[in-house]
């Protein structure tokens, strides 16, 4: 058997083992509810850290965006100003 | 040519593209939503760990659904009060804000009021710290979250008080925004999950 495929098989074997291996003395005992409450209090508590990152950083990707749009629009308007004619309004 | 007073012209304002009173508020809830995120766990797990039957425990008190549901409506209403007086003190200022800000700490105050007398009658009852798992966890996360709302309660109360004094900055009223809304916004998930 060739590196790859058998390192393909090793990685699918790790993945499944830890539902085989429970390692957790707390989590393999108890009752189904019991079970199922670890199983999802460990998705939340894993989310939630990142679902609040990404919100912060998509606040972020999509507030910057407007600021920086507002910036080169006012450095435009600057500029527009700048060149304007000989005789025309003064800037400062 | 530019007057003598001013040598380099007008000064450049600095743009931010968040305040720094938010931010770091922003900061310190995200810590605070962990927190309460572990408490909430491990109550699941305890709670799914009993037997069928024995949750919550048939020799302790039952906790006061009603009576908290109203302490719920006054908290969730200090929330609607706060963001309109926000909106009012960005948009007309500080007297037309005032008003609000009031209203919503008086209804805080009557969360944090209606809880302690709640608890007065569950210690009467017998639910103690160390009656029962419920109890621990009862007081434990319930608690932490009145800490919170007590916390909340004096930063409004201070912002109120720098606002009579023409003093609150938008970022400071930011910043005890932030957090109020977050003791708001996370009572409803600690009474579905505790209470309920």
């Amino acid at each position: 058997m060739s590196r790859r495929p058998f390192a393909a098989l090793l990685a699918c074997a790790l993945t499944a083992l830890p539902s085989q291996a429970l390692a957790c003395a707390a989590c393999g005992v108890g009752n189904g509810r019991n079970k199922m409450a670890f199983f999802l209090t460990t998705i939340f508590l894993s989310l939630l850290p990142l679902g609040l990152i990404g919100a912060g950083l998509l606040w972020i990707v999509r507030n910057s965006r407007a600021f920086i749009a507002s910036e080169f629009h006012e450095s435009d308007e600057d500029e527009a100003g700048d060149e304007a004619p000989e005789g025309g309004p003064p800037r400062n | 040519m530019r007057p003598a007073t001013d040598p380099v012209g007008p000064a450049l304002e600095r743009r931010r593209l968040a305040n720094n009173g938010p931010l770091g508020m922003a900061l310190v809830v995200f810590v605070e939503v962990m927190l309460f995120a572990g408490f909430i766990s491990a109550f699941a797990i305890v709670q799914g760990s009993a037997m069928p039957g024995m949750w919550p425990p048939p020799d302790q008190p039952r906790l006061p659904i009603e009576r908290t549901a109203l302490n719920t409506a006054a908290l969730l209403a200090s929330g609607v009060l706060l963001f309109l007086g926000g909106r009012r003190f960005r948009r007309s200022g500080a007297a037309a804000a005032q008003p609000w800000m009031l209203g919503a700490l008086a209804l805080g105050a009557t969360f944090v009021v209606g809880q302690g007398m709640e608890w007065v009658a569950l210690l009467r009852h017998g639910l103690t710290l160390t009656s029962s798992q419920l109890g621990s966890f009862f007081y434990v996360i319930i608690g932490t979250h009145g800490l919170h709302a007590v916390a909340a309660i004096l930063a409004l109360a201070w912002a109120v008080t720098a606002m009579r004094a023409r003093r609150l900055t938008e970022s400071a009223l930011g910043a005890v925004e932030l957090f109020w809304y977050f003791v708001v916004l996370v009572w409803p998930v600690l009474y579905w999950k505790v209470y309920l």
